[in-house]
């Protein structure tokens, strides 16, 4: 098996005549956790939505390139697929408030009419708290509404409810900034257990948070991505001079 | 129901206030049914047609005077 | 300084207390003629007023079962016809807010609202009546529904617009294609919004008049089909609040009182549901 699983090769990205990604080229591998981290506008969280093609949801939003997933253009293939193939955290978490927190799991299969067996749907439920480290936590809420979450609890729900999908990779976009630091702790604690079974791409607006996490860490800026690293490398020998004036703070 | 149903023009202010008076809309309700010839029924229309009329321009008016002090 | 301080606090309590009186005030309409119906209707309402047809003029006896079962009737099919056409509108709306459609269409939902009932009623007419070439409860229910169009639409368009898009995204993540995006996670969470939308228009179709004059018609007997004449209350009231006949007077003020229950009651339910089903966001 390739350890290349997603593949972008001279990814151009246009809102409408606003070139925010220019011609990215970047091979993520199996089963590591890839941060993506730069100032403000630089194109990261654009070019993280364009991997499982939710940036076609903005108008006049277009992107150009070859996007490979295990080795098939993403472009080519049908959308809705491609997105079930690939999960998506968001920056707020948004668990469905009209369904509980066993169906907020399940969601993926539920909304999309795909019936399965109750024990199989139990399995599922369970082995995807228990991965996102909220099983425990809600194992006899399970029927309630998840409203009465934390924060960093349903954020978790959101993490379990991709897993639940069982997708290869897992795309997370500004995780823990809407959170408070213990939850955004617990959050991270996950990724490295996430690791083993998922490749996990974090933009992160947190410098010390993409050195904590991650074994790659991609710097992007001004649409380019500039430099793609080892972490350790990135934040202690960067090669460009970009990256070593974003790190050592002289913008943000 | 109320209105008294009498097309009279008022010649006296006080006829005009409390005096028995029609409106459009009761003149159709009243006599739509028994509008025996063309013409009669096509009046009756084109009553229906000024009400109308008059209504989409309030609207019309409505919105502009909205959107003016909304400055969306 | 001091004297104008105490002039301007003795005026802010001068204009609040005209503002609280002019909210009572507007409450004593309302509650004097509440009082009044209930006070002239609720003797005529017993099992015999509710289980009769209304009795030749002067036999005892008289009922509005035709009227009751009518307005059901009507109701029903309207609402079986401006539910899903109001929306699917009020949902297209909602998605697509700056499209040339979506402008005009709101235009036009604008004016169908402000189009007095009666225009309606002389439209049907002319649509269905002549050439069914028979009054008809059909005609009836398609000039109510077309003015339950209007409230339904832009109560469903309000309500999904207050929805965050953040749940549109969660979804469209997990690979939902959009219509099922739109029926199963966005329609739920507005349906507190549009349930009460559709109530509001039901309450307010439920004591129309004007458009039934040339339509349903009317009809002394309980009637179930469809393309026939059908009683309604508001238009029972109407005739019989009008006739020189003391007996049908007493009918009307009955009428009147059921009517003004029902719609009491239905804004009140409207209420409790919309308040237990209400999404938390």
């Amino acid at each position: 098996m390739e350890s290349t699983i997603v593949s972008a090769e001279n990814i151009n990205a246009y809102y409408g005549d606003n070139h925010a990604i220019k011609n990215v080229n970047i091979k993520i591998n199996r089963n590591e956790v890839v941060a993506m981290m730069g100032p403000s506008g630089c194109g990261k969280t654009t070019f993280l939505r364009c991997i499982n093609r939710m940036h076609e949801l903005i108008p006049n939003a277009r992107a150009e390139g070859v996007m490979k997933l295990d080795g098939e253009d993403v472009y080519k293939m049908n959308a809705i697929y491609v997105r079930s193939k690939i999960g998506m955290v968001f920056q707020r978490p948004n668990p469905f408030p009209n369904l509980s927190i066993y169906e907020n799991v399940i969601a993926g299969y539920l909304l999309n009419g795909i019936s399965l067996p109750k024990a199989e749907k139990d399995v599922i439920v369970e082995k995807s708290l228990t991965s996102a480290a909220l099983w425990k936590e809600v194992k006899d809420s399970l029927h309630k509404k998840g409203t009465f979450l934390s924060g960093g609890q349903q954020q978790r729900l959101c993490i379990a409810r991709a897993i639940a999908m069982k997708p290869e990779v897992i795309l997370f976009d500004e995780p823990t900034s809407a959170l408070d630091p213990i939850s955004t702790s617990s959050v991270e604690a996950l990724f490295h257990e996430l690791k083993a079974n998922y490749t996990l791409i974090i933009v992160t607006h947190n410098m010390q948070q993409a050195a904590r996490v991650s074994d790659r860490t991609a710097f992007f800026y001004l649409g380019e991505l500039v430099e793609f690293d080892d972490t350790k490398i990135m934040f202690t020998n960067p090669k460009d001079q970009r990256t070593q004036n974003y790190i050592t703070g002289r913008f943000s | 129901m109320v209105i008294g149903n009498t097309s009279a023009i008022a010649h006296s202010f006080k006829d005009l206030i409390f005096g028995p008076s029609n409106t459009m809309a009761s003149v159709i309700a009243n006599e739509l049914l028994e509008a025996d010839h063309t013409e009669y029924l096509s009046a009756l229309i084109e009553l229906g047609l000024v009400l109308f009329c008059v209504t989409v321009v309030i609207n019309i008016i409505g919105k502009r005077i909205v959107s003016k002090f909304t400055n969306d | 300084m001091e004297a104008k301080i105490g002039f301007r606090t003795a005026t802010s309590l001068i204009f609040k207390g005209v503002i609280i009186l002019f909210a009572f005030a507007i409450a004593i309409p309302l509650i004097v003629i509440l009082f009044y119906i209930i006070r002239q209707g609720v003797t005529q309402v017993n099992w015999t007023f509710l289980s009769h047809v209304p009795a030749p003029v002067g036999e005892k006896g008289g009922g509005v079962l035709n009227a009751l079962a009518g307005s059901f009737i009507l109701v029903l099919m309207s609402s079986v016809i401006a539910i899903p056409v109001g929306m699917m509108a009020g949902i297209y709306l909602s998605e697509n807010p700056k499209t040339r459609l979506a402008y005009y269409a709101g235009l036009c939902v604008d004016i169908l609202q402000g189009v007095p009932s009666i225009v309606m009623g002389i439209v049907v007419y002319f649509w269905i009546v002549k050439p069914l070439g028979t009054f008809s409860a059909i005609s009836g229910s398609v000039a109510l529904a077309i003015m339950m169009l209007p409230i339904i639409i832009r109560s469903t368009e309000q309500t999904l617009k207050m929805l965050p898009d953040s749940l549109k995204e969660a979804a469209l993540s997990l690979g939902v294609p959009y219509h099922k995006v739109i029926l199963k996670v966005i329609v739920p969470c507005g349906f507190a919004g549009i349930l009460s939308g559709i109530t509001l228009s039901i309450a307010r179709v439920i004591g129309e008049t004007a458009p039934l004059l040339f339509t349903a018609f009317g009809n002394p007997y309980v009637s179930g089909h469809i393309a026939r004449p059908m009683e309604s209350l508001p238009h029972l009231i109407f005739t019989y609040a009008t006739s020189p006949y003391d007996d049908w007077h007493n009918l009307a003020w009955g009428a009147s009182f059921i009517l003004l229950m029902f719609v009491l009651v239905l804004n009140i339910v409207t209420k409790v549901i919309t308040r237990k089903w209400k999404v938390q966001l």
